[in-house]
């Protein structure tokens, strides 16, 4: 079952985590980014002071060091947009540790997941800032639709209570899938309804 | 404007000509620093605001052209421009204390060494240091600031050549090919001495192939091109000496 879920998308929906490309989850593509941003900006320092204040030493911290910032820097903050934009398109695997937050209520909606192993748990913010759980998530369903559908931000947060190994898909993809195939369309809609009653009853 | 302003600005320009102005090292300095504060902003915003309040489409585009492109055209402006202003004389007389004395023997109008015969004459008007000792070729300015950084360090842990208490020595025998980058073909070159140059043609150009030298160095017949380390401070004792009374 390792690397395969049923899926809650219906039957023939079987997605195989192994075939779908692995992509760095959120936590990952921040800290890279912070990487990124804090080589770039201060190769940036190094380039002002080089060229503004030129000496032996300010011009060999910055060919040295400074250039080498830069590729690093660039390298890193290219990686992530080519990895923002497969992630847009297709299917991709992902993996989100505990108390990772997959996305926030009020994010605007990019992808739709769905869980191969472990749990998630979904939480709505009110407006006071208490967080009120919706409900929990495991193997075989999937979350993050709604934004899709609705073309709206984020409902609710979602957060990885376990280790979660997903598959997303892109919004694009899905929409397309979720225009031309009644089967798809009709299930989305009985689980959206389904939420829809549960998130009113906890109220 | 007085006479006397007239007459003090014309000395001024007489004594310190016009330096080059407007080409495109001067334009780097100002085009390095605009995208380096650009960069520095794009990083603070999109740090700061996330994509959040900055919308993902605006956050991705200010993230890409902030950390991928205009960061690159910042390296290359930048080293550009410190390696074209890397070789005026300042800059290399700035912690070379071991150039000291061959920097200051270049610019006493009394000398007489080539150096500062080249110098006081105007000869090379700008990046006189650089312009005979960086090679000509491709090559030949990389290879020197390459060997600029093995300066730095050597000057960082307190080497005696780095601070001027030893004597230096050229890496390699000096070159003919960079005297000839500017003389060859002028006729005072070729004519003078009733043609020895032309005589003595192939010495000039051709090189030992065991040591790398010129068969006949430019500097045999008409060096030194620096005075030597103790022959300086020699004379520089027998200026600061007391005159006899």
């Amino acid at each position: 079952m390792e690397g395969q879920a049923k899926s809650a998308l219906g039957p023939g929906a079987e997605l195989s985590a192994r075939d779908a490309v692995w992509l760095p989850g959120p936590r990952l593509r921040r800290r890279v980014l912070l990487v990124a941003r804090i080589l770039i900006a201060l190769a940036a320092v190094m380039t002002l002071i080089a060229v503004n204040w030129l000496s032996a030493l300010t011009m060999s911290i910055f060919l040295i060091f400074g250039q080498a910032f830069i590729v690093v820097g660039a390298l890193l903050a290219l990686g992530i947009a080519i990895t923002d934009v497969l992630r847009l398109r297709g299917v991709s695997q992902v993996h989100f540790r505990p108390g990772e937050v997959i996305f926030r209520q009020g994010d605007p909606g990019d992808l739709v997941y769905t869980i191969v192993q472990g749990e998630v748990e979904v939480i709505r913010e009110d407006e006071d800032g208490a967080e009120r759980l919706l409900a929990r998530m495991g193997p075989g369903e999937y979350f993050g639709e709604m934004a899709l559908i609705s073309d709206a931000p984020r409902t609710a947060t979602v957060r990885a209570l376990t280790d979660v190994e997903a598959v997303s898909m892109g919004g694009a993809d899905f929409t397309t899938l979720y225009a031309y195939l009644p089967g798809l369309r009709q299930r989305v809609e009985a689980t959206m309804k389904q939420r829809a009653a549960r998130t009113a009853v906890s109220r | 404007m007085s006479g006397a302003e007239t007459e003090e600005i014309a000395r001024r320009v007489l004594e310190s000509p016009l330096q080059r102005s407007g080409d495109f090292a001067d334009l780097g300095v100002p085009v390095t620093t605009a995208l380096a504060v650009l960069v520095l902003a794009i990083v603070a915003v999109t740090g700061l605001l996330g994509e959040r309040r900055l919308g993902q489409t605006v956050a991705s585009a200010l993230g890409f052209l902030g950390l991928c492109v205009l960061p690159v055209f910042m390296m290359l402006f930048g080293a550009f421009t410190t390696v074209e202003r890397s070789k005026s004389i300042a800059f290399c007389h700035s912690c070379h204390a071991a150039m000291n004395p061959y920097v200051t023997d270049m610019k006493d109008p009394k000398s007489t060494t080539l150096a500062a015969v080249h110098y006081n004459q105007r000869w090379i008007t700008q990046d006189e240091c650089y312009g005979c000792h960086a090679d000509y070729g491709v090559w030949g300015s990389a290879d020197a600031k390459l060997r600029g950084f093995a300066h730095l360090y050597h000057w960082l842990i307190g080497s005696e050549t780095a601070h001027g208490v030893k004597q230096i020595h050229t890496y390699r025998p000096y070159q003919n090919q960079i005297c000839l980058g500017c003389h060859a073909g002028g006729a005072g070159f070729v004519e003078s001495g009733r043609g020895v140059h032309m005589t003595i043609a192939s010495n000039l150009v051709d090189r030992d192939p065991k040591t790398g030298a010129d068969i006949t160095s430019c500097l045999a017949c008409h060096g030194p091109a620096h005075p030597k380390l103790e022959e300086w401070k020699v004379k520089q004792n027998q200026r600061s000496a007391p005159a006899p009374s």
